[in-house]
């Protein structure tokens, strides 16, 4: 059964404050050497506001994430991120932009030659004038909140897949980004962790205010995580709701995603080569 | 039977639809698109390389805050002098020796066996010695750079660095030019006493030359232009070693096969850049005199 997002947050913790567009993305196109990944997507994600983007491998739910942080160049369409036209941007004021965009990679992505605290500490000796004493309460606050605090002094190779993506949590919080964008937060993560990464961007939200947009594929994570969702499919969106109305949504690609159904639409083969052809070619079979 | 190439040639063009007419025109787009594949690549080379040495520059010249990290800079240093030690001096010590041994005979025959001290020496200090340097650096840094880099770029730690808009040049490359820029020269220095001392073996063992004698011969040989080359040579091929195996390690895409491929680019390209350097350089002194 899916735990309502409600039982991830205390009492004390505020209802979210849900403002002006943070994040607009309209008609986006992106391709890849003549491969379009993203065809025409338009998203809107609003101050404080959790949403969870669902879709197969492949639909383009990376790409978003990467073209949000002016990783990847649209060849159409508009991005505003916090009120900057990300495409437009020159370098140093990318270099602006992504301070305020925090990024928790798929496999936390920590810097290997650095220890824990070092991998927290570089990033705010680079972005703030604080003194080393006051970078290292900070450091061991952010990795209070991740449960982390003990393992300051280890190296990334001594800690195991969850505690590493939890570091890189803290990591991608250290400078309190008012928009956090997760790729895939819960990958690798047994159930515990998973709830426990969960929590903490819940919480983020409601606390900090911040504005938060998650790729995953665990469902049970996203539907109770989520303000809104929205289901990629082929670089689109083809659903948007809320849990309760992504529960009973009749797209039938939607419906098979959530059931994990193997036949369906999303691997409807009719539009492809014959299997026999393909396998001997159409020289052999004639 | 199997046609000669050029009527292989002929027929799959045929096949191809393309008339041989259009051959020469194929052949030179292909030659045209590789060349400016090239030149991009010596570009972003060269932007890179610039990038690290942005960070060098003094801070008051730059817009961006910041210095490169001392302690990686150290770390650099060890590795890059202290790292290849044992290897070098199994290299340069062997190879001393062999040139010995070689030119002996040679020396012998023509009665001039006195010589063999100087040759030696001048062999050792204005060419073996910094080529044999790099050659070593290319394949025990480059290729551990490169691999390094890579690997970096797989687990997306270099997209970590830009997503915090932290410059990997300035944590990554810049302490590791600084690293080699320091230690190459001090690993030629020892290049050339450790070639010369298995010049020195050979000629003691085997031709029964006094050590002293051999010393003394060698230093006559040898004039500061001589060492200031050798050690000219063994700085920028440490340079271009490091330069490359970043350039080719930070562009790895295909992961761990991608990997091995920039590890065998970097040692490749090294060692063809190197001789090319050494060409120029040895052409550039030749000219001054």
């Amino acid at each position: 059964m899916v735990t309502p997002r409600s039982s991830l947050l205390s009492e004390s913790d505020p209802t979210p404050v849900v403002g002006e567009p943070v994040v607009e993305v309209r008609e986006l196109e992106v391709s890849f050497g003549g491969r379009r990944v993203l065809r025409g997507l338009d998203l809107e994600v609003r101050r404080g506001e959790t949403l969870v983007v669902l879709g197969g491998s492949g639909s383009g739910k990376s790409t978003l994430l990467n073209a949000l942080t002016g990783s990847v160049t649209p060849s159409r369409g508009t991005i505003r991120v916090l009120g900057s036209s990300v495409a437009e941007l020159d370098l140093a004021r990318l270099d602006a932009h992504r301070v305020k965009v925090g990024f928790l990679f798929q496999n936390g992505a920590l810097f290997q030659s650095m220890s824990v605290r070092e991998n927290l500490a570089c990033v705010l000796r680079e972005h703030t004038a604080l003194t080393a004493e006051e970078i290292d309460i900070l450091v061991k606050m952010k990795l209070e909140l991740v449960g982390l605090r003990h393992a300051v002094d280890l190296m990334p190779a001594e800690l195991s897949g969850g505690m590493r993506k939890r570091v890189a949590l803290a990591r991608a919080l250290v400078l309190d980004p008012p928009l956090m964008l997760y790729d895939e937060p819960g990958a690798g993560l047994d159930p515990v962790s998973l709830a426990g990464v969960d929590r903490i961007i819940a919480t983020l939200g409601r606390i900090l205010g911040m504005t938060s947009i998650v790729v995953t594929h665990h469902i049970e994570s996203a539907l109770r995580l989520a303000d809104r969702l929205v289901f990629l499919h082929e670089g689109t969106v083809v659903a948007s709701g809320s849990p309760e109305e992504f529960r009973t949504h009749g797209d039938p690609r939607l419906r098979q995603f959530l059931d994990g159904a193997a036949e369906g639409p999303l691997n409807d083969r009719s539009g492809r080569e014959d299997y026999a052809t393909s396998l001997l070619g159409k020289e052999r079979l004639r | 039977m199997t046609p000669p190439t050029a009527a292989r040639l002929a027929l799959s063009f045929k096949e191809c639809g393309r008339t041989p007419d259009k051959r020469e025109e194929l052949s030179e787009g292909v030659s045209t698109g590789m060349f400016r594949k090239s030149m991009v690549s010596v570009g972003d080379w060269g932007t890179s390389v610039g990038r690290a040495f942005y960070w060098l520059a003094p801070a008051g010249l730059r817009r961006r805050r910041g210095a490169v990290p001392a302690f990686a800079i150290v770390e650099q240093v060890d590795r890059f002098s202290i790292g290849v030690l044992p290897l070098l001096t199994v290299v340069l010590g062997f190879v001393g020796m062999i040139l010995a041994l070689q030119l002996a005979t040679i020396l012998e025959l023509l009665g001039v066996v006195e010589f063999l001290p100087s040759i030696v020496g001048i062999a050792m200090v204005r060419e073996m010695a910094p080529l044999l340097v790099g050659v070593v650096l290319s394949g025990f840094a480059g290729a551990s750079i490169a691999s390094e880099i890579g690997s970096m770029k797989v687990s997306d730690e270099l997209r970590a660095y830009e997503s915090f808009s932290i410059a990997p040049t300035r944590y990554l490359l810049a302490p590791r030019l600084v690293g080699i820029a320091i230690a190459a020269p001090i690993v030629t220095g020892l290049g050339f006493y450790l070639g010369i001392g298995g010049g020195l073996v050979i000629a003691e063992a085997i031709l029964g030359m006094d050590s002293g004698q051999y010393i003394t011969r060698t230093l006559a040989a040898l004039d500061l232009q001589d060492v200031l080359l050798g050690l000219l040579k063994g700085e920028v091929f440490g340079l271009l070693v490091v330069s490359i195996a970043w350039f080719e390690g930070s562009r790895v895409t295909g992961g761990a096969l991608g990997v091995g491929r920039a590890t065998t680019a970097a040692v490749v390209k090294s060692v063809v850049a190197i001789i090319a350097a050494d060409l120029l350089l040895t052409f550039l002194f030749f000219r001054i005199g």
